[in-house]
């Protein structure tokens, strides 16, 4: 963005390698031009009033104030190379054909054994049932259909409501069943993780719009 | 002298819609201006002018574009329509809590 060039600022370099930290590389870019752009407008500034370029440098930077502060501030409204990955992931595995046939396959293995284990237990059916088609097929499902959508672009926040809601359905079987049955109460606790991480970007993402700004290009492939 | 600091924090997303509410600005000018308005009581460190840009343009109500000016190429911040609406429901809820403020303060002793 920024054709300025700052030779003797490695301190500024400091600055933004501290302020971008754990960022993903188009909103570093983003934030690196903005800033330098502003740092040699305040030198610019400094210098027309008299000051010597080292000092004006030092101002200039002082301005900017604490690198850490603002890094935290730029973490809660851009996306970290992390969460990228992840939903890098997400789309992936929701939009990927052969998992998906995998996924039916697995959970009509699941719900035989599901049903036949019932049975042997006389427990009812109906709610299982439900849950258990909530679960590993209606929302798999579209999951599927949100993510390969190309135009507009699948829509990140509702992916992960999905997720939320999946996994909330699979504890309430699951806590159903160790009700019942005495069983799947590791089940519940290692299906339940998910949660703790999809809902804080789930609130995320809502604070800071879209995502796509932020998303490096060319690993938004869905297989 | 006794001095108070003034912290901005909160408020600062509605001096920057209002500094662009006059027109489309960047971020280095959006800062200057605000200091030399408020004549420099409202001081702020200008690093975390730009998480509160970007906030805002992600809530919406600001739009930026870069341009080409000098040889620089700067981003530049416009409202937007919402961006708008939310100034004019800043400004009311402001009036509304100044107004409270000095009917405490103005209380006669």
């Amino acid at each position: 963005m920024s054709g300025t060039k700052m030779p003797h600022a490695p301190k500024l370099a400091e600055w933004l390698e501290i302020a971008t930290a754990e960022l993903t590389t188009p909103a570093k870019k983003r934030i690196r031009l903005e800033i330098e752009e502003h740092f040699a407008a305040a030198v610019e500034s400094h210098t027309a009033n008299g000051c010597p370029e080292t000092d004006a440098q030092s101002t200039a930077l002082a301005e900017l104030g604490d690198a850490i502060a603002a890094a935290k501030h730029f973490r809660s409204l851009r996306l970290t190379e992390k969460e990228a990955q992840y939903i890098e992931r997400m789309l992936k595995y929701s939009g990927g054909w052969i998992r998906m046939l995998l996924y039916y396959a697995m959970s009509l293995l699941l719900c035989l054994c599901f049903f036949h284990l019932l049975k042997r237990h006389n427990a009812p059916v109906a709610f299982p049932a439900t849950a258990g088609a909530i679960v590993f097929f209606v929302i798999p499902t579209i999951s599927f259909f949100v993510s390969r959508r190309s135009n507009p672009k699948p829509d990140i926040r509702l992916l992960l409501l999905l997720q939320i809601l999946y996994t909330l359905s699979y504890m309430v079987l699951c806590i159903w069943w160790a009700v019942r049955i005495n069983l799947a109460m590791v089940g519940m606790l290692v299906g339940a993780w998910p949660i703790f991480r999809d809902l804080p970007l789930w609130h995320k993402l809502g604070k800071i719009g879209g995502v796509w700004q932020d998303m490096p290009p060319n690993e938004t492939i869905v297989s | 002298m006794y001095s108070v600091s003034v912290n901005i924090k909160g408020g600062l997303p509605a001096l920057i819609l209002q500094n662009l509410s006059r027109g489309p600005n960047h971020g280095y000018r959006i800062a200057q201006e605000i200091k030399q308005k408020s004549k420099g009581v409202l001081d702020f460190k200008e690093g975390t002018l730009y998480p509160s840009l970007h906030g805002l343009e992600g809530k919406g109500l600001l739009v930026s574009h870069t341009r080409d000016e000098n040889g620089r190429t700067r981003c530049y911040y416009e409202l937007t329509e919402k961006g708008k609406q939310a100034l004019a429901a800043e400004k009311q809820e402001w009036h509304r809590f100044s107004s409270a403020f000095n009917l405490i303060l103005q209380e006669a002793t």
